[in-house]
Order: structure tokens, then C-alpha cells, then sequence
């Protein structure tokens, strides 16, 4: 036994818990830590690289060793509280803490210095590599995945106040007062308790875990008595004071990690704030005022210190001995005078670390104060002033013992020595970035808060510069550790947002198989009847349309109205298509182009009145056409007087189509007006609404596409089920689409592909003066290399369907020089289709070209894109 | 300085810390360079390597604002891979993961090329279609990629979730086996040491402040060191490559924008491969046992190496959604890279309207992998003036023959 | 909720007339004479909320908003009007967006 309470623990607040398999004893809510050190455990952990034994160094967050598993995951032990039935086990360790096979790493450590793993493991040529990796792999990690699999429960919230105080020290506390009787609103963080302050929102158990831009903090709080495990705030704060305090700084000599080695700091706290004694004996090492004075704390709370031995007397403890710790050797500076000193905990009290990190996580930059050998804000950023008391304690800019051998340990986390540090900077890793990659030095889960510093003065040392002229590496958000839970936003359902059209219940109850879409759309693939499958019902729905009707929910394209003395002028700048000359009750199919000329979206455009146009975009560029509509409008062509309203949400867009499609709507009671052409839209009123038909679809037949308002369209849509139309889904959409030949911007579009490559060159009037993409477009003739072209293709097999996205093969079969676009199996014409771009695909019409195939290739005639109907006659009717 | 062996380990283990011989060495700045190479992150090293291993070009001076490979070759989430899209990216990155695989051994210093293969999450109709014509294209160029069902996803990746009814199901999967992954920093430490053993000359913490011409020709850099002359200058960076090249009169259609990434605490191995829901959360296990984690890149434009905190939401939702075993885990840390990306999500390795003037900029997310193929098809360029077939379709005259090679397919559905 | 809204273009109509883009304005009621409007009444969704719903994912300080506040915003991923009546807040979102709202509200701890 080693460590013990000061005194017991009140009758009632003993709770028991287990560690390791072992049943103990500790005082219900204080850090297991406390309850291990009480209980004499020494050995909670081993390390990260060489299995060494560890034991417990710090307090609270500042514990590079004492990690620790339980069914929900990982955790420290200075964190966990002991509660009824916790269950903690130590991590990194076969069979058990005490006795690890890994610790042979330890024996072979000579070996294993930073960047051993970059000299070998190579074999010849590098080869063997593969055979070393999965061994280091089991070796190096420290946690496993928790074993209960209940989810995080979290809460998110945003807030915002004038003044923001982060840590409820004694200056937090004083700042938070301060800033109450400024007034505005105040917030004080701390993760702990924290008294009421008048005129202060307080926010306990809570950690700021990282500052971004613009005073944004993100801080999670742990109420263990809330509904959440996390709930996680980000605060804007105009103004913020960061009282984030302090971490001591340890020693370094041999063997400064043998259990029993502590930071000064944290032997106090155990023993102040929860009546533990780490130890029965301990002895000190300090290079400045603060070691003498907490260790007289310890020595009036009953703790035996038989010395306190101060770098500045010319003396330093050399090496730590016996694992766990049994003494302490100490020698003189030069070597001589060696004498062991009988203890169980070595102290060590390097002075102070202030913790800069917020200020540094949005970009503030950092100065070096000499007098405390610290790294200090340099000024306030970003609104935040950092404010840290450091104690004037005379401090020596010394912490190394004399070597003696060993290992002595600057990064516990990472298990980092002073001999790595000097290593890689001889070897020329001597920047403070290049050392902590080199060595891995701060990447340990405690991120070097311990041992940063002491890298950087030995680093500073092996250069002959001063440590402000090493600088220190970025501080990386967040703090601690933080669940990924904690972060994420939105989850479940919510995890991206969903659409649906007023028709989308119908689908659903129809049976319809629902898929994802463009622009999170959710829309019905294909309505399976009586167990169709797929080809099956897709063939059902194609023949309706061919030879009786259909109806299908388009309600999700995108549509805008154009209004405006200068509409038409707009138009004609934002598509390459004219559509000033379009007379009011007519569409026009358009283009729109990218500025290099490249296709970006089409759709019809309609003229409803000299100054109102009604615009359908694609659905999945719906928003893109917005955002570039507006942009045309605001900035590039701001003389033009017009207003663009986005109106997908308000319509919704039914249609009939098929050759029975006017006796349908005629049994549901709609009469389209007489004289509406093909491409002719008009004004009716349905259900006492102001409603658009329009003669215009994606099928090439007759086709209406009725536009109502969103809550009329449930009605009619039954009415056209009731008067015998056949619903119909995306799938049969794409062969109807696939046979006539009509270009999906999803499909062909391709991203590369220009308005002349897909056959659309009509729709391009290039004699207007000027349009978005025009220059690129002329420009682009003065290109001679071959360009994709879109074709047709009929594969010589007429039963095979040409898999979509196969490579189309040169006569060379090296390269691809092109692939199929969209395929089908279609049943008006009673064999595969399919669409393609192909490079110089005209001028190979009517020559075979193989399609690549994992089975062997498959020859396919090239053909013009268009095999129903090609005339066009069916829609016209 | 010959290859690291186990030897240098022995010899250290006996002699201590005193016995070791810098991995590259700093010389004095001359007042002229037959080359200058702008960056000594991965590409530009690679490329002072290549000159000078293959085209004996040993007058060559790499400079860096910063400390060598502190851009985007230490910043990035290291996957290696060649399921892209177009026919051109293909047959380079195809090429880098044989030239990967020899890596180590060439360099003599372990890079850790671990080729663990990598699985691609299918969660929308509109991907399986582009992963369909990948596959197509991925054969004809001998890249293993095949489509896999869900469960067999769930075999290679077992903490992956397919219970319940998710927003966004797994309907399918890739897996492109010859996938892998690097340690990033070692790729420029090894590139470093094997440059400077032949001659070349590597400069920290000197910025290139602009590049000087003399009429259409190049005549050097000016740096925070002074005016540096040479006849060929390289530019190999990222995060600034469009306002340094604004500095010799060219402006580059490229765009700025932080990519952030993340790593979890240590884990013991749970993960043995890479596995990516396409830009929305992808991850692998580092031999330390940090999940390396990315996701999409942030939605604002900037310089800043930080990073946005919605993005941070969003990547961790996917993550836990797909992973929900992960929620629990924790994040170890955060940051960013300044990526640059061309609005047709390929990169510029290219000549110049300035004669001598050379560019290999513009890798936006996907610059690590192409390290090894863009130092040696960099470095020919350079020494002969001409691009060799790899690199053809990046040439930057593309631009303005209407040559875009986007890698993203068009985006929208069966509409 | 289901109302009669309608987007007023070129000049503000007045108090209470929600901004939507730069010379669009969105009000409750029907069109006033004179003014260039559209019928936009099956476009939105309007949900009554309390504050303290909304700053689980609106990252607006809604204690500085004034009490006539009506704007635009955001609710994650997505854009949504934001009007104030009194203690309670509407929130409308586009139609087609309505479910996923609905979800967020009511799985907010606190939520409708």
C-alpha cells in the first residue's frame, strides 16, 4: 500500500467499483484517480509505444497516462467519477497491467528511437513492409470501441452574450463581477462548480473546447443529473476573457514515468479537494519557489516531504528507482554526491504552463515571456483577451537532471525522450513542426500540454537559440478529447434534409418504390403491382403511356417566374436560346450554358404575357438556376428591369400524357382550351384556382402538364387515377425519354459536353449580341480535336441492354472514346436502346463500335440518337 | 548517404543520439540556380529528386515559406487511390500506385505505401450510376474496382451500420483493392533526404514573394532572402498557387478553400482498410491508431488553415450515422488545409505562356497521391520542355480550348 | 397552418412584410392595390415555435431581434422565414421541406 485517505470517507458516500476485475472502495463522485491512489493502486496504464508501466501523473484534464476503458468508451481516470457500479479497466495491456507482453518494447528501446519505424521495416525494394505494419498496428493504439452500443445522448443549443469569461478561477470569477456591473449580458464557463455571481449566467460542469472566427466558442456541457450526456453550445460572445489557468510543468530524468512520479500540483489537489495522500513520502523536485511552498501544504495536511530538492541549490533528482517508485537518487549537478532518499511519490514542480489554446485556435499569435519561460498572448485576438497570473516564483529555466542513463520522458502521452528530441533535431527535424511530426511528440490524446515545453527547451538548447526564436506548434481544437456525437448536427432522419411533393403520400400508399433523387427530392421510381419486379412494372407503365395514358408527378421541377418590361431581354442574356421573340401562350425549349460554353441546364420556357415568362429548370439545378439568375441580375446586367421569383413550391406539375391523354382529362373534367398547340400554354381554373396548362412533356406524345397550386393537386391527381391514367415513375420516364432521343442533363450532360456535341446546336441562337457562355462557344470552333458526340446505339444483340456507363471502345480497343450514356429495354420497339457520347460519334453512324464489357465486348451500331416517332408526330397531335 | 537500413538503428542504439548524420542539409543561397522550385512540400521535392536523379539536373534550389512538407503534404488524410473518372486521371494516378509501391525502396526510407484497398459507400442512385461507368473505364485501364452488395461491404468494414431505416442507405459499394495509404510526412523527408544527397539545395522559411520576368521569359524569384535568378522556376504549391502566379502576370482559373481533417484518440486496429462516403465522410486507421478522418471541404472560400464549425458538424454526423459505434469515440484534433482547386476539379502540371515557367498546382483534395508521378512527369517537363503523355490532358491551355476535364459527373437524377 | 400569403415585388408593402430577396417581400394576406404581386400561398409551411425550440439550430441572437423581427434565416441545412408574434415565433419553411421540419421540431427536446 501506498497511497491512503487523509480521512475516511463519510459513512453513506462509500461506494463500491471495480478496476481491472478488482473490487474497491471509493468516496462517491471524486475522480477514480483519487479512489485508485487511495486504494494503493499504482499501475493504471502502460504506454503508447513502449508498454512501460505508468501511473497516474496529473489532475483532471492534464493526464497523459491514466487511460482508461469502460462500456462506453474510453476515458481518463482523472475524469471518471466513481459512481454505484462503475466498471473501468486499464487500456494498452496483454494479459493485464501488471505483466504486458508489449513491455518487451521497453527492452528492445534502444532500438526504437523517433523515427525508428522510417529506417526499416523496408526489406528489399520496401516490400516487407506490409508484413511489419500490422504488428506495429496491434502495438501502438490505446482504446477499443465501446461495448454498449446506446447512443450519446446529446442536446445542441446556440447562445449569445456581450462578455464570455472561460475558467471560474479566481480571475474568472473577479472578471465575471467586472464585467456584470458594465452591464450586457455575461457568461461565465467553467468545468466545474462555480458560485452564483449576481448579474452572470453560469454554466457549469461545461469545457470551451475551441474558439473559432468571429467569437464563436463551442462548449460542452456534462450535467450527469440532465436527460443529455452532452449538451453542446456554440456561443457567440462580442467580447471574451480567457482565465483558462495553468498546468505545472514536469521534470525531466530517468525515469520519470515510474508510477509514483506526480506533478506537484496534482499530489495537492487529491489531497486538498478529496483527502487522498498519494503517497506516504514525497519527495520534491522543483526549479523554483512554488515547490517549497505546496510542499508545506502537503507537510500541514499530514503528508510526510523528507526533501525538497531545488535545481537551484545545484541539486536535481537523477532518477526515479523502483517501478513503482521506492526512492529517489539525487546528485549534484556535476555528478557527484549521489544519495537515494526512501519515498513513494516524486513530486515534480517546474513551474507553470499557462493554457494559451483558445487564444491560439482562432490564429492568436503567442510571445515569450523570459521571466516565466512561457509562451503568453501576445495582445488580445479576435475579441478574446487571455488572462493568466503567473506567480513570480524565481523560477531556474532548468528542468533536466544530469543524464544518467535511461530513459527519461519529455511526452508521457506519446512516450517522447529527451534523448528522441535531440536525436531528431541533430538529425535535422529542428523546427518545432518537423520535431513534433519527427517524434510524434503532442499527439498524444493529453496533445503535449505537459510536454511541450520542456521539447522546446531542449530543443532551443541543441540549437544555441533561445526558445522564442523556436517558437511553439499550432494549437489544434478542441481542448480535450470530444465525442464525435457531441459535434455532430443534424443526425438520424435529419442527417440531410428531405423533400416531398403533396403527391408523395400517394406514392408511398401506391406502393411506389421511392428513391432518392436530384436536390433531395424523394420521388417514386416505379409503381410494382402484384409483385412486378422492376422491368416488369417499368414495362407496364411505359406501354400506358404508349398506347393509353399516364400520369406522372413532375411537381419537383424547377420553376421560376420571369416578370418584367425587360424579361425577355434577360432571357436572352441568361440562355443561349432567344426567347424575346416567343408570343405570349407559346414555350420554347432552352439552354443554358456554362461561361466555357459547356451545357449547364435546359428546360422549357413559356411566354405567359409580354412581360411574364414561366421558366421550368431541371430539378437537381433548381437552386444552381436561382443563385445564377439572380447573379445576372444583380450584378452582371443590374440595367435590366425584372424580377425573378422562384415558384417550384407553390406549383405543383401533374402529367398526362399517352394517346388517350384529352379523353382522360376530358372523363376527369378538364377541357384544355381548344387552340393549345404543341409547346402552347394557357390559363384554366381548376378546383376555383388560377392554374397553367401546358402542351409539352418528356414522353414525345401527346402530353399536358397541368401546373396547379400545391393543395389542389391530391384532387386532381385522383381524379386522373379515377379516370384511368396509369401512374408512372421515374424508370419509365427514362425509357420513354430514351427512345425519343430527348438528353437528361444528368445523363448526357457529363459536365464536358457543349450544346453542338448533344445534337442541341438548334437551340443556340448565336446571333444574339450576347449570352452567358457565347464567347466560349466561339471560341470553342477554333478546336479541332475531336469532340463527344451524342449518338445512338443499337447493340447487335437486340435482347442485350448495354450496361450504362460502359467504356464505348477505339478501333485501337486500348482506350475508351466514349461510353453509354443511358440504356433501356424498350417495349414499343421491342428491343435494347441506348444512348451515348461518343468522340466524332457523326461521323461513324451506321459503323459498329464495341461496348466494353467485363465478359467480353459487345458490338453495337451507331445510329442517330431518335427511335420512336422520330418525326415527332405523336406529340404534335 | 546511402538507403536507412536496420543498421543505422544498431549503430544509433550503440553510439547514442552524437552518431546522427542529418537527413538533409541546408547550403548556402546562391545568386543562381539552373532551377528553382516554389515549395518544399511533396510535389516539389519529388520533383527536385527527379531532375536530378533522372535528368541530372543537380543545380537546383527548392524553396519554402514555411517548413519542409508543412502545406498540404502534412496536412491531408493520405489515401492513395486511382478510381477517378476521366481516362486522364486515371492512367496517372494508375501509374502512381506502381510507382508507390517501389517508393520506400527507391528513397531508402520507409514511406509506409500500405496498400489496404478502399471501399466507396453507394447512398444515391445518381452515384451508382458514375460508379457504373468508373468501373467501365477503371477495367479498360487494368485498375481493380469492382461493385460489391452491402453486406460484403459490412465484411470488410464490420463497424459499419446497415440496421434501421437510414436517410441515406448503403445500396452498394466499390472496392478498389490497389488502394492505399502513406505516411504523408515521410514521403517528404525521404524525397528531402534523397534530393539533397544528390545536390539539391532545400531552403526553409524563405518565401518566394514573386516571380521575376524579363520580357516573356522567366529570370527568377524574388525572396524574402533577396533576388534569386534562374532560368527555369517551378511552381509547386498550394493555398497560394493563383497569387503567386499573379506575380508573373497569370491568372489562374483557381479558387481557394480550406479542407479540414480530423483524428480520433488512438485505437486499437478496428478499421483495415479506407472507407468514403463520397464527400460526405471518409476514413482510415493510421498505424498509430487514429482514425483519419475527412469529409467534404468547407463551404466558403479562404486562405485561413483552420476551419469552419458546421462543416465539423456535418462531417461527424455522417460519420456517426454510418459508424454509430464511433459516436462515443473521441476527436483528438482538428485542422485545415488551404486547397486549390480548378473550377474543373482537375489540376494545371503545364508549361507557360512565360517561357521557363512551369506550373504543378491546382490538386484541390487529391494532391498526396499524385506525389511520385507528378515529381518524375514534373520534372521532365521541366527538363525537356515537353509533357509527356500523363500529363497531356493537364496542360493549362485547356482552359482555353474548351478542354475542361471535369472529374465530377453531372449531378442531378433521373428527373 | 394554412393561410393566404402573397409575394409583393419592387417596394416594401409595409410593416410586417417579411424580406425574401432583395425586392421581394412576402406578407400574410392578400396583395395590396396597386402593388406587382404573386400568389404564393401553397409555397410555405408555417409552424408556430417558442425560442427556446429555435436556438437549438437557428443561430440567431433572438434576444436583439426586434419585436417586430420578420427575415430570412437558416435551420441547418435549409432556408426558412422567421416572423415574431408576440412570445411565439412563425417559422415557415418552403413547402417540400415541411416533413423535415416537422421531424426537427418535434424530436427537439422541449419540441411541439
Amino acid at each position: 500500500m501506498s497511497g491512503y485517505r487523509l480521512k475516511p470517507i463519510p459513512p453513506g458516500d462509500d461506494v463500491e467499483f471495480e478496476f481491472g476485475g478488482r473490487t474497491l472502495t471509493g468516496h462517491r463522485g471524486e475522480p477514480l484517480a483519487a479512489a485508485l491512489l487511495a486504494s494503493g493502486i499504482r499501475v493504471v496504464a502502460r504506454s503508447f509505444k513502449y508498454h512501460r508501466p505508468r501511473g497516474i501523473v496529473g489532475y483532471g484534464r492534464h493526464e497523459p497516462n491514466a487511460h482508461v476503458g469502460t462500456a462506453k468508451g474510453n476515458a481518463l481516470a482523472t475524469i471518471l467519477r466513481v459512481e454505484d457500479g462503475l466498471k473501468a479497466w486499464p487500456l494498452n495491456c496483454w494479459p493485464s497491467v501488471d505483466f504486458d507482453f508489449g513491455a518487451l518494447a521497453d527492452r528492445f528501446g534502444a532500438l526504437l528511437p523517433a523515427g525508428f519505424y522510417y529506417k526499416t521495416f523496408m526489406g528489399p525494394g520496401g516490400r516487407f513492409w506490409p508484413i511489419f505494419e500490422p504488428m506495429i498496428q496491434r502495438m501502438a493504439g490505446i482504446g477499443k470501441l465501446p461495448t454498449d452500443p446506446a447512443p450519446l445522448r446529446v442536446e445542441k443549443r446556440y447562445a449569445h452574450c456581450e462578455t464570455l469569461i472561460v475558467g471560474g478561477g479566481i480571475a474568472g470569477q473577479q472578471a465575471a463581477r467586472d464585467a456584470a456591473k458594465a452591464g450586457g449580458r455575461v457568461w461565465l464557463i467553467d468545468d466545474g462548480d462555480v458560485p452564483e455571481i449576481s448579474g452572470v449566467t453560469v454554466l457549469r460542469d461545461t469545457l470551451v473546447i475551441a474558439r473559432h472566427e468571429g467569437g464563436l466558442f463551442v462548449a460542452v456541457e456534462r450535467n450527469p443529473n440532465a436527460a443529455f450526456e452532452a449538451r453542446t453550445w456554440k456561443i457567440r460572445a462580442a467580447r471574451a476573457i480567457l482565465a483558462t489557468g495553468t498546468v505545472e510543468r514536469p521534470m525531466i530524468f530517468r525515469d520519470n514515468d515510474r508510477p509514483g512520479v506526480m506533478l506537484l500540483s496534482a499530489v495537492r489537489r487529491y489531497a486538498r479537494d478529496h483527502g487522498v495522500a498519494a503517497g506516504k513520502s514525497v519527495v520534491v523536485f522543483t526549479n523554483n519557489d512554488s515547490g517549497h511552498r505546496h510542499a508545506r501544504e502537503l507537510t500541514e495536511m499530514g503528508i510526510a516531504v523528507p526533501a525538497v530538492i531545488d535545481l537551484r541549490d545545484g541539486e536535481a533528482v537523477v532518477a526515479a528507482l523502483g517501478c513503482p517508485v521506492r526512492g529517489a537518487r539525487i546528485a549534484k549537478l556535476d555528478g557527484s554526491g549521489t544519495r537515494d532518499i526512501a519515498c513513494d511519490v516524486i513530486a515534480m514542480a517546474g513551474g507553470f504552463t499557462p493554457l494559451v489554446h483558445l487564444h491560439s485556435h482562432a490564429g492568436g499569435k503567442l510571445r515569450y515571456a523570459r521571466d516565466f519561460a512561457a509562451f503568453l498572448p501576445d495582445g488580445s485576438h479576435d475579441g478574446a483577451e487571455t488572462r493568466i497570473d503567473l506567480p513570480q516564483d524565481h523560477l531556474l529555466a532548468r528542468w533536466e537532471a544530469p543524464d544518467t542513463g535511461g530513459k527519461a520522458f519529455v511526452d508521457f502521452g506519446a512516450d517522447v525522450t529527451a534523448a528522441d528530441v535531440r536525436l531528431a533535431a541533430r538529425e535535422g527535424y529542428d523546427g518545432v513542426e518537423l520535431l513534433k511530426r519527427y517524434t510524434t511528440l503532442g499527439m498524444a490524446p493529453d496533445q503535449g500540454r505537459l510536454s511541450n515545453m520542456n521539447a522546446l527547451d531542449i530543443l532551443a538548447r541543441e540549437k544555441g537559440v533561445t526558445p522564442d526564436l523556436v517558437g511553439t506548434t499550432t494549437f489544434r481544437p478542441p481542448f480535450v478529447p470530444t465525442e464525435f456525437a457531441a459535434l455532430a448536427e443534424p443526425t438520424g432522419k435529419l442527417l440531410k434534409p428531405s423533400r416531398t411533393t403533396t403527391l408523395t403520400a400517394w406514392h408511398e400508399r401506391a406502393g411506389a418504390v421511392m428513391y432518392e433523387s436530384g436536390a433531395n427530392w424523394r420521388r417514386p421510381g416505379y409503381y410494382p403491382q402484384n409483385g412486378e419486379n422492376l422491368d416488369a412494372a417499368c414495362a407496364r407503365e411505359c406501354f400506358a403511356v404508349r398506347n393509353a395514358v399516364g400520369v406522372y408527378d413532375s411537381s419537383p421541377l424547377g420553376k421560376f417566374e420571369v416578370i418584367g418590361q425587360d424579361a425577355g431581354a434577360f432571357l436572352d442574356f441568361v440562355y443561349a436560346t432567344r426567347l424575346s421573340d416567343l408570343a405570349p401562350g407559346r414555350g420554347r425549349y432552352a439552354l443554358q450554358l456554362h461561361e466555357d460554353g459547356r451545357l449547364f441546364d435546359d428546360g422549357i420556357v413559356f411566354r405567359l404575357s409580354p412581360e411574364r415568362y414561366f421558366v421550368t429548370t431541371t430539378t437537381g439545378n433548381a437552386d444552381a438556376c436561382l443563385q445564377r439568375f439572380e447573379y445576372c441580375r444583380q450584378v452582371l446586367r443590374p440595367d435590366l428591369r425584372v424580377h425573378i421569383v422562384p415558384v417550384t413550391e407553390q406549383w405543383a406539375d401533374i402529367v398526362v400524357c399517352g394517346p388517350q391523354a384529352r379523353d382522360a382529362l376530358a372523363k376527369a373534367g378538364i377541357a384544355p382550351p381548344r387552340d393549345l398547340g404543341f409547346m402552347g400554354m394557357a390559363e384554366i381554373e381548376l378546383f376555383r384556382r388560377r392554374c397553367l396548362i401546358a402542351r409539352a412533356g418528356f414522353t414525345g406524345e401527346l402530353s399536358f402538364e397541368i401546373l396547379l397550386p400545391n393543395s389542389a393537386a391530391p384532387a386532381l391527381w385522383d381524379r386522373m387515377i379515377a379516370a384511368g391514367a396509369v401512374p408512372v415513375g421515374s424508370e419509365a420516364n427514362h425509357v420513354l425519354r430514351i427512345e425519343k432521343g430527348f438528353i437528361s442533363v444528368g445523363h448526357e450532360g457529363d459536365g464536358i459536353a457543349g450544346p453542338d456535341d448533344l445534337g442541341l446546336g438548334f437551340a443556340v441562337h448565336a446571333a444574339k449580341p450576347d449570352f452567358v457562355g457565347k464567347a466560349a462557344l466561339l471560341r470553342d470552333r477554333t478546336d479541332t480535336s475531336p469532340r463527344p458526340q451524342l449518338v445512338g446505339l443499337l447493340a447487335r444483340d437486340p435482347d442485350f441492354v448495354l450496361p450504362e456507363g460502359a467504356a464505348i471502345l477505339r478501333a485501337d480497343a486500348a482506350r475508351g472514346r466514349g461510353y453509354v450514356t443511358a440504356s433501356c429495354r424498350s417495349g414499343a420497339l421491342g428491343r435494347s436502346l441506348a444512348m451515348g457520347l461518343l468522340e466524332d460519334g457523326r461521323a461513324l453512324m451506321g459503323q459498329t463500335v464495341s461496348v466494353s464489357l467485363p465478359g467480353g465486348d459487345a458490338g453495337a451500331i451507331v445510329v442517330k440518337p431518335a427511335f420512336y416517332d422520330v418525326s415527332g408526330g405523336r406529340q404534335r397531335v | 548517404m546511402g538507403a536507412y537500413s536496420f543498421a543505422d538503428l544498431l549503430r544509433h542504439a550503440f553510439r547514442g543520439p552524437g552518431s546522427a548524420e542529418r537527413a538533409w542539409r541546408e547550403r548556402p543561397l546562391k545568386d543562381r540556380y539552373d532551377a528553382i522550385i516554389v515549395g518544399a512540400g511533396g510535389h516539389g521535392l519529388a520533383t527536385a529528386y527527379n531532375l536530378a536523379a533522372r535528368h541530372g539536373l543537380r543545380d537546383v534550389l527548392v524553396l519554402d515559406k514555411g517548413w519542409l512538407g508543412g502545406g498540404n503534404t502534412g496536412r491531408n488524410t493520405v489515401t492513395i487511390r486511382a478510381n477517378y473518372l476521366r481516362e486522364e486521371s486515371i492512367r496517372f494516378h494508375a501509374e502512381g500506385l506502381k510507382l508507390w509501391r517501389e517508393l520506400s525502396g527507391v528513397l531508402g526510407y520507409n514511406v509506409m505505401f500500405s496498400e489496404r484497398g478502399q471501399l466507396d459507400l453507394i447512398q444515391t442512385w445518381a452515384k451508382l450510376r458514375d460508379v457504373k461507368r468508373r468501373q467501365s473505364t477503371l477495367r479498360l485501364a487494368g485498375v481493380p474496382f469492382d461493385i460489391v452488395s452491402p453486406v460484403e461491404a459490412k465484411r470488410r468494414v464490420p463497424i459499419l451500420d446497415l440496421e434501421g431505416d437510414k436517410r441515406l442507405p448503403v445500396l452498394a459499394a466499390t472496392w478498389h483493392p490497389t488502394a492505399g495509404i502513406a505516411r504523408h510526412d515521410a514521403v517528404a523527408w525521404g524525397y528531402a533526404r534523397a534530393a539533397s544527397a544528390l545536390g539539391v539545395n532545400i531552403v526553409q522559411n524563405c518565401e518566394v514573394r514573386s516571380i521575376a520576368r524579363a520580357g516573356g521569359k522567366v529570370a527568377g524569384v524574388e525572396t524574402a532572402r533577396g533576388f534569386i535568378a534562374a532560368d527555369k522556376v517551378a511552381l509547386a504549391v498550394s493555398g497560394h498557387a493563383s497569387v503567386l502566379a499573379a506575380t508573373a502576370g497569370l491568372r489562374l482559373p483557381i479558387e481557394t478553400v480550406p479542407l479540414q481533417a480530423f483524428v480520433s484518440e488512438p485505437l486499437k486496429p478496428i478499421l483495415s482498410c479506407i472507407v468514403n462516403s463520397p464527400a460526405q465522410v471518409y476514413l482510415c486507421q493510421s498505424d498509430k491508431g487514429e482514425l483519419v478522418i475527412g469529409g467534404g471541404s468547407d463551404p466558403v472560400p479562404s486562405y485561413v488553415q483552420r476551419g469552419d464549425f458546421t462543416t465539423i458538424e456535418r462531417v461527424a454526423a455522417h460519420l456517426v450515422e454510418l459508424f454509430p459505434i464511433l459516436g462515443r469515440v473521441r476527436m483528438l484534433r482538428q485542422w485545415a488545409g488551404a486547397i486549390d482547386l480548378c473550377h474543373d476539379t482537375s489540376p494545371i502540371v503545364s508549361k507557360t505562356p512565360v517561357e521557363g515557367l512551369y506550373l504543378d498546382v491546382g490538386w484541390g483534395s487529391g494532391g498526396f497521391k499524385a506525389i511520385p508521378t507528378a515529381g518524375r512527369e514534373f520534372a521532365d517537363l521541366i527538363a525537356k520542355d515537353m509533357p509527356g503523355d500523363l500529363i497531356g490532358g493537364f496542360a493549362l491551355s485547356r482552359f482555353e480550348r474548351g478542354r475542361p476535364l471535369y472529374e465530377t459527373a453531372g449531378a442531378s437524377n433521373r428527373d | 397552418m394554412s393561410e393566404v400569403l402573397t409575394l409583393v415585388l419592387g417596394a416594401k408593402p409595409g410593416a410586417g412584410a417579411i424580406p425574401v430577396a432583395p425586392d421581394q417581400w412576402l406578407i400574410a394576406g392578400k396583395a395590396p392595390d396597386g402593388t406587382l404581386s404573386i400568389d404564393v400561398s401553397d409555397a410555405y409551411q408555417a409552424f408556430e415555435v417558442k425560442e427556446n425550440i429555435l436556438t437549438q439550430g437557428i443561430a440567431l441572437d433572438f434576444a436583439k431581434l426586434p419585436a417586430d423581427f420578420a427575415g430570412r434565416t437558416r435551420l441547418g441545412e435549409i432556408g426558412v422565414l422567421l416572423s415574431r408574434d408576440g412570445d411565439t415565433w412563425i417559422l415557415r419553411c418552403e413547402r417540400s421541406y415541411a416533413e423535415w421540419v416537422e421531424t426537427w421540431l418535434r424530436t427537439r427536446p422541449g419540441g411541439i
